[in-house]
């Protein structure tokens, strides 16, 4: 109680003191946790990414095969390959259809299919623009990517009128409503969009069935697609990409896959049991071969929003620390006023146990009052302009950081008050 | 029972800079005394008081305070028999400015275990009734008259209730009046029977104690009963 009373008196004499260490606090607290809060979102925003969203969805890869590829063969093979996941397949099948303006016959186009060849431009031309893709797809993307759907998905219990129920890509000049004409497997249908992606991620990184049909790709669900009839082994074949090698020619079956990581796995150990089955004409490999995994997210992308404020981090640093060695500076400033202090305690008998807990508690008192206002400062900086410079992280940090800043000085501040011969300080005193 | 027994003194012990500023010095004072001790300045006045404050020790020789031998106890010890015997008077106050007379004279109750944070009240006021400065309890010490600053360092000094009062100078800072107030209080303090040491190098101050001790250049030259005019 008495020793309490005392420190109150210290420390009210200390007021002055006080304040600039508060605002020299503050300012470090403030850059600290505006820091920190930056980073660590950026670091959850990263985890996140890697953690729950790659979780979910993991990977989506292209498999190719040179037999027939179905869902059960391919998680044979990952199961094989040691590659512990779920496993989707995101496009089983696909149907080409031409417009009705198509000005290319049918046989002529039947023809294109089975020697599509970019060396042949005019060809080429044509077309892309002429016909289009309708990819059906077994999991729609949006269930289980960061792709957001406008509109709604094809649904297969519901009636579309005839017509076929499709989504689009985000750079498509179709909207929802719209209609295409076109004939496919000798048959005439017309598609009906119902949904259109927000953003072209899907176009990207997922639905590149068609790469030669930008702008003019559809999904639908798998189910759907059959029902409809405009899918044929013709059409399928399509998507079987042919190769020729010297002795034989033969075709590569693929789908599109989306795999959805197990808790036990790391994501690169994943990966790279995936790309370990990318060379073609390795035997040993299997018949089954997993091409380049796609994200889901693009990672960079995500990074470039904070790079300009990872950027500053070197000046916020710089700053803190310029804050920091203000903080321990004032304490060397103010040791003659405490040395004096302390010296008259000891003329009056205090021990120098007594005067280092006086001093610490002291020391740890402005610190505290420092930080509850700086958090204070934060919190409604944080209310009134919305910023997020305070989270959980930071506080956390930045407790860390004002324990470590508290013990330095309170050391420094004993240090400074017991290596001070009273004496000369009394003489000092005397000599005024 | 104050004694010093073969006491030297050096500062800066065997440097080039050693100072030797007390030689052999063998001093008794006796319960209820009030002595002065003077010498011009540098003699070692201060020093020896310093080492009887047990604020400072000798180099060599033996201090006795009542049974204690102080050299023999931990720094802890002395602190706490520095705050219960003794009342210091430093030179030039030894005050702190900002703070108000009622906090610098609680500071030797603070750190006296034996005092409660209850007691402390009204020895506080008690010690500044004695001094006559009850009045400006709640002024800080900056806005004191020098004479009001050395009652309020008495009132430090007694507030304890120590058997010995020691004071360095206590009317070097002060007029002449005012300095004869407050060697009448410190004569009074010693009529009630406290143990008075000041140091001084005004001889009229010193000619109001019963004994005074000549200090030259760390050396006891003469040590004669006084009678106060
Ligand atoms: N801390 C110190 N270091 C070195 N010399 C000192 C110290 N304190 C005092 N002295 C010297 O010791 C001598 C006695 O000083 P002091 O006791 O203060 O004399 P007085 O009080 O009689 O003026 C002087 O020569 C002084 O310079
Ligand atoms: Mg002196």
């Amino acid at each position: 109680m008495k020793i309490l009373s005392l420190i109150r008196s210290v420390l009210l004499s200390r007021k002055r003191n006080c304040i600039m260490i508060s605002l020299c606090f503050i300012f470090t607290t403030l850059l600290f946790n505006l820091m920190i809060a930056i980073s660590s979102d950026y670091i959850n925003g990263v985890n996140y990414i890697s953690k729950n969203r790659y979780d979910r969805t993991a990977i989506v890869t292209h498999t190719t095969s040179l037999k027939p590829l179905s869902a059960q063969r391919i998680s044979d093979e990952l199961k094989r390959q040691g590659v512990k996941c779920r496993m989707e397949i995101l496009n089983i099948n696909s149907s080409l259809m031409y417009s009705e303006q198509s000005r290319i016959s049918d046989e002529y186009i039947k023809l294109l299919t089975y020697n599509l060849h970019p060396d042949n431009l005019s060809l080429y031309t044509r077309y892309e623009k002429d016909s289009f893709n309708v990819s059906g797809y077994t999991t729609e993307p949006s269930e289980y990517l960061d792709v957001e759907l406008e509109g709604e998905k094809p649904d297969i219990n519901k009636d579309y009128g005839g017509k076929i129920p499709v989504i689009v890509q985000s750079v498509s000049d179709k909207e929802i409503g719209d209609t295409v004409k076109g004939r496919a497997a000798q048959g005439k249908f017309e598609l009906l969009v119902v949904g259109k992606y927000k953003s072209n991620e899907v176009w990207d990184l997922l639905l590149s069935p068609g790469d030669l049909l930008y702008n003019s790709s559809y999904y639908t669900d798998y189910r759907i697609l059959e029902k409809s009839g405009c899918y044929t082994p013709d059409n399928r074949d399509f998507t079987e990409k042919q190769y020729e090698n010297d002795d034989n020619y033969f075709h590569e079956h693929f789908c599109d896959v989306i795999l959805l990581k197990t808790d036990d796995m790391f994501y690169a150990e994943f990966e790279s049991r995936i790309r370990n089955t990318w060379s073609v004409n390795d035997e040993k490999k299997g018949d089954i071969i997993f091409g380049n995994p796609l994200f889901g997210v693009d990672k960079d992308t995500f990074s470039n929003d904070y790079i300009s404020l990872l950027q500053l981090f070197p000046a916020f640093i710089a700053i803190a620390v310029v804050g920091s060695i203000g903080i321990v500076a004032n304490g060397f400033l103010n040791a003659e006023s405490r040395i004096k202090a302390a010296a008259v305690f000891r003329s009056c008998g205090a021990n120098t146990s007594k005067i280092a807990i006086i001093n610490t508690v002291c020391e740890l008192v402005v610190m505290l009052f420092s930080t509850i206002v700086s958090f204070i400062i934060l919190l409604i900086i944080k209310l009134i302009f919305g910023l997020n410079i305070i989270n959980a992280d930071s506080i956390l940090f930045t407790a860390l950081y004002l324990l470590i800043l508290t013990v330095l000085i309170s050391i420094i501040g004993n240090i400074t008050l017991l290596k001070s011969k009273m004496l000369d300080v009394i003489r000092r005193y005397e000599n005024q | 029972m104050i004694k010093l027994e073969n006491v030297d003194k050096y500062y800066n012990y065997h440097m080039d800079t050693e100072v030797h500023a007390l030689k052999n010095v063998n001093l008794t004072i006796n319960d209820g005394e009030m002595v002065a001790i003077m010498g011009v300045s540098g003699s070692g006045k201060s020093t020896m008081l310093h080492i009887l404050g047990c604020l400072d020790s000798q180099t060599k020789g033996k201090y006795f305070l009542g049974e204690y031998e102080v050299c023999k106890y931990s720094s802890n010890t002395i602190a706490e028999i520095r705050n219960e015997e003794i009342g210091f008077v430093l030179q030039n106050f030894g005050l702190l400015s900002d703070k108000s007379v009622y906090e610098n004279i609680s500071y030797p109750l603070i750190f006296n275990p034996a005092v409660k944070y209850k007691m402390m009240k009204r020895l506080i006021t008690k010690a500044a009734e004695d001094m006559l400065v009850s009045d400006f309890l709640k002024k800080p010490v900056k806005e004191l008259s020098g004479g009001q600053k050395q009652r309020v360092a008495l009132a430090r000094a007694i507030v304890n209730r120590p058997n010995i009062i020691l004071a360095d100078e206590p009317t070097a800072a002060l007029d002449k009046n005012t300095a004869n107030d407050i060697m009448n209080v410190l004569i009074n303090l010693n009529k009630n029977g406290k143990t008075v040491v000041i140091v001084t190098h005004d001889r009229s101050v010193a000619e109001k104690c019963n004994r005074i001790i000549e200090l030259s250049d760390g050396e006891i030259i003469s040590d004669k009963e006084n009678i106060p005019a």
